[in-house]
Formats: structure tokens, sequence, C-alpha cells
């Protein structure tokens, strides 16, 4: 059942391509596809939100303007978008440190690495949690605001929000786990 | 062991990793270590805004060509190498030489053209009478209520206010019905059930067009059970006299004696901000699925640099896309409102989101 979605999944992919290749507003639908996974494999290298986004961002422009020169040979679109990260940021490090030498992780092959997969899972399972518990996540862990920042603007107490807090992570932990064992 | 000490323990272990991202993973018992581990991961989720703003980056990159290859500065730094664009200068194999003069002539040509597109755009623009950017967007000052904001020294026109020393903060509501005429009756947030019929209508002395409500009371305010608030001497508000808002007058706002806007006495005439830049709202998954649309009221402080300060939902869509709307917003920019004497100001307005599947 698996094989046959994963073929399924492959065309479907193939097919949004080439479709983006003839016409790049299309392109919007392999960024969702893959937007999350390049967004980790490039913070779990910088280890820093502002880079990690410019980064993600020259990724992404430099695909769409290279899209027409992809040739489909049966790998993930997700590894040519990763080989292209892996690219920029050897050509960041070395611009910025002439002398130091690329990290030997930057280049290895970036698709087998599980760590990324599931900080992708994650952050598009942030997504899905219901409204105040990721509203709670999006204000503690990108606006690195505290408890009580949280609790006066939701309006509820401190406590409340530590709930809401434990809640989220506990779902996510949830959701994780079901997802690996579907997958 | 106790589900509070349990909170306690994950939000202390996730406070450490906050302060110190380079420190060891805080040591904790079994039961919280894995969800330290996925706050761990969590430090780095991507800002939701910037996911929309590179999307929307993207698109449009993906019908202009000139803009896609400039959008990176690899893809810069390739521009500014002549020998990677020899058709520019023609000086490639095959190709005939561009005249100087005839490139020099195109260049003036196309700027020609391009300057009058620009500028045909900005006039439409700002003849366009509803500022309407995103499709139907509405956006309504509210005009009596100045924030007192660092930026705004100079505040114009008057005010006034009230209250019959309520416990409560003043109701949800709009103004009265305002008048340059001597007030015969102070606003009232609930009129006398058997009213008389030579019973003067409530009023504030103020020049202002305000929305016809039957509702009385504080525009910013989201109290719905109704108070005239916590000022005194009869008007409506936090303020004393017989106007409404936290001024002392008969007035509307936090100024004094009669008017709007802040400052003593007069009238102060402030434009409405104008929106010039708004994305587009994401609609969320529920919403999606379930073909849910339509409008999100909010109301935004607009501050001096055309940025969105602070938003609140008045009127709730649910099904997250009160949360879409209100992410949406912060990103939309506005030309700021302006006092008579030009002076840039920040103010609160209620804007429209539209939610529409088509």
């Amino acid at each position: 059942m698996n094989a046959v979605a994963n073929a399924a999944n492959v065309t479907n992919e193939r097919l949004l391509i080439e479709a983006a290749q003839h016409d790049p507003s299309r392109f919007a639908e392999l960024y969702e596809n893959n937007f999350a996974r390049v967004y980790a494999f490039v913070v779990r290298r910088v280890q820093n939100r502002e880079e990690a986004e410019d980064v993600t961002a020259e990724v992404f422009h430099q695909a769409l303007a290279k899209l027409g020169h992809f040739q489909w040979r049966g790998i993930p679109f997700v590894a040519w978008l990763l080989r292209i990260a892996a690219n920029t940021l050897a050509d960041r490090w070395q611009r910025e440190s002439r002398n130091q030498e690329v990290p030997a992780d930057v280049l290895e092959e970036a698709g087998a690495d599980q760590a990324i997969e599931r900080s992708a899972m994650l952050f598009q399972l942030v997504e899905r949690l219901p409204e105040d518990q990721r509203l709670v996540v999006l204000r503690r862990f990108v606006d690195q605001k505290s408890l009580r920042e949280i609790a006066q603007e939701l309006g509820r107490t401190e406590g409340a929000v530590k709930q809401l807090q434990f809640r989220a992570l506990q779902n996510l932990r949830s959701k994780v786990r079901s997802n690996h064992e579907s997958s | 062991m106790n589900r509070h000490n349990i909170f306690d323990e994950l939000d202390q272990a996730i406070e450490q990793m906050l302060a110190e991202p380079d420190g060891e993973k805080p040591a904790v018992q079994d039961e919280v270590g894995e969800l330290v581990d996925i706050a761990s991961d969590l430090r780095h989720l991507p800002r939701p805004d910037f996911k929309m703003q590179l999307k929307a980056e993207l698109e449009w990159q993906s019908w202009s060509p000139t803009a896609r290859s400039k959008s990176t500065p690899s893809a810069r730094a390739q521009m500014a190498d002549a020998s990677v664009m020899p058709t520019l200068a023609g000086n490639s194999y095959g190709l005939y030489p561009i005249h100087r003069s005839n490139f020099v002539a195109s260049v003036l040509l196309h700027a020609a053209a391009l300057v009058i597109f620009v500028g045909l755009g900005v006039v439409m623009a700002q003849h366009h009478g509803e500022h309407n950017l995103q499709d139907g967007t509405k956006v309504t000052l509210l005009a009596p209520y100045l924030p007192t904001t660092p930026g705004i020294d100079k505040k114009p026109g008057g005010g006034g206010g009230g209250g019959e020393r309520s416990k409560l903060q003043t109701s949800a509501g709009e103004p009265p019905k305002t008048s340059m005429q001597a007030q015969l009756a102070p606003p009232v947030v609930e009129r006398p059930r058997e009213e008389s019929k030579l019973m003067a209508e409530p009023t504030v002395v103020a020049d202002l067009k305000v929305p016809d409500s039957a509702k009385v009371g504080d525009q910013l305010s989201r109290l719905m059970a109704p108070s005239a608030g916590p000022g005194t001497r009869a008007g409506v508000g936090s303020g004393s006299g017989h106007g409404v808002g936290p001024g002392d007058g008969d007035g509307l706002g936090p100024g004094n004696n009669y008017g709007h806007g802040g400052g003593i006495g007069g009238n102060g005439h402030i434009t409405t901000p104008k929106l010039i830049y708004s994305p587009d709202p994401e609609f969320s998954e529920e919403a999606r699925k379930s073909k849910h649309q339509g409008v999100v009221v909010m109301t935004v402080l607009v501050g001096t640099d055309g940025k969105v300060h602070d938003a609140r939902v008045t009127q709730s869509l649910g099904m997250g896309l009160d949360e879409k709307a209100m992410e949406t917003v912060k990103l939309w920019k506005f030309e700021p409102a302006r006092a008579s004497d030009g002076t840039l100001v920040a103010v609160y307005a209620s804007i429209e989101v539209n939610f529409r599947l088509y």
C-alpha cells in the first residue's frame, strides 16, 4: 500500500515540476511541499533563525531561477533543493572566512538525515495545532516571550498558558509518534 | 507526580534552553525529557510571516524574470560580470555590435515608459476613494481616539469625557451624534425606559462625522455590559464632563473643552490612513476544508511609520481565520494619517479583512 502511495507521490511531484517548468506561477505548490524540509536542513546547520531564513529564501529564489535546467531522474525534488542549500551554505561560509575550511556536514548527503525530517515534520505539525496552543508555541519559541507576557496578551492566567504549552508539546509528541508509526 | 510540578519543570527547562541556546540539555525526568527534545527543535521554528512573505516574493518573481534574476546576492554578482551577458553589449560571437547611441535611446524610452506607467498607477491609487487594495478592504478611522504613544508631540483639536463613577470601564459602542451647537443633553449609554417627548437629543460638541449607532460607548472597549465608565459629571468615559472619552469637556477624545482629537478646544482634521500594501491572508486548513469565508473586522493601531503596531479582532470569523487575519495585517503597510498641519499621527482604525474562496 505504501509503495503504491509513494509511486503516486512521485508521479504527482514529477507532474508538478513539469507544470512549474512551463508555468513558473505553479512553483508555489512545490514551495509549499518542500519549505519545511529546506528550512529544517538549513537551520540545523546555521543554528540561527535569521540566517536560516536568509539562506532558505536564497535557495528558493535560485531554485525558481534554475527550474528550467532541472531534469527529472527519479530523485525527489527536495534532494535537488537540499543540494542547492548545501552549496549556498558552503559559498557563504567560504565568503565569510576564506581561510577556514567548509564544515564537512554541509556537503553530506542531506536527504538521509532523520533529525531534519523530524524537525520539518514538527514545523508542519505546529501549523495544525489547535489555535490557542499554536499561538502559545509561536509566542514562546518564535517571539521568545515569557509565560507572563503571553498570558497578558491572550488575557489568560499564567497557569493556563503553562498548561497550554504542556498540552501543545504533548500533542506534537503524539503526532510525531503516530506519523513515525504510519510511515 | 503532581501535574503542576510537571508543567513547572517543563517550563523551567524551556526557559533555560531559550536563555542559553548553546548550553547543555537541561536534566529532567523521563516524562518531560521527550517534550524537552521537541521544545529544543521548536527554538528554531520559522516565523509564520516569513513563510508567507517568501511565498509572495516567489509568486511575484515567477512572472517577473528580471526581478527573479536579481533576487539573490549571487545572481546580482553574476549580473555585474559583463561576460555573463554578452548579448547586452553585442560583443559575443555571431552578434552585431550595438551602437551606444541606440542603446542609450532605448534605455531612455524604456525609462520614460516606466515613469508614465508608475505615475499613472500612483495617480489611480490616490484617487481610489476607499483605499481598497485587498479586494473590498475598508479602512475606517476611529477618529476621536488618538493613542498616547511616543512620537505624537502635537495633538490637534480638543476633546471631552465624562462618566457616572462606574466601577466598570466604559462599554463598547460608538460616539453619539455630533453638533457644533450648544449641548442640550449629554450622551448616555442606557436611555431611560420611558423617554419624554420633550427630551433633547444627546450630542457631543464636535465637528466630525461618526457612524450611526444606537449603542453609545467607547469604540476601543471590549466590554459588552452597558457602563458609562468611571469618569464624572454625567458623560461617557473615564474623563470629566459631558462628552465621550478620557478628556475633560463636552467633545470627543482625550483633550479639553470641546471638539475632538486631543489638545485644547477646537477641531483637528485627521486623514484616514491609506492602505498601500495588503497581501491577501491565507486560509486556515479548517476553513478551507469547510469552505468557510467572510470578513474579519479588526481594530488596528496604525503608527506614524505606516505599520500596524497593535491589532485586535472586533468581529470574529472563527475556524482559525481570526489568527490568519492577525498575522496578515501585521504585514500591511499604510500611508500614515496626518493632522491638519501635516504632522504624521498614529491613529486607531477599523479594517476589514476579506476571506473569499474563488
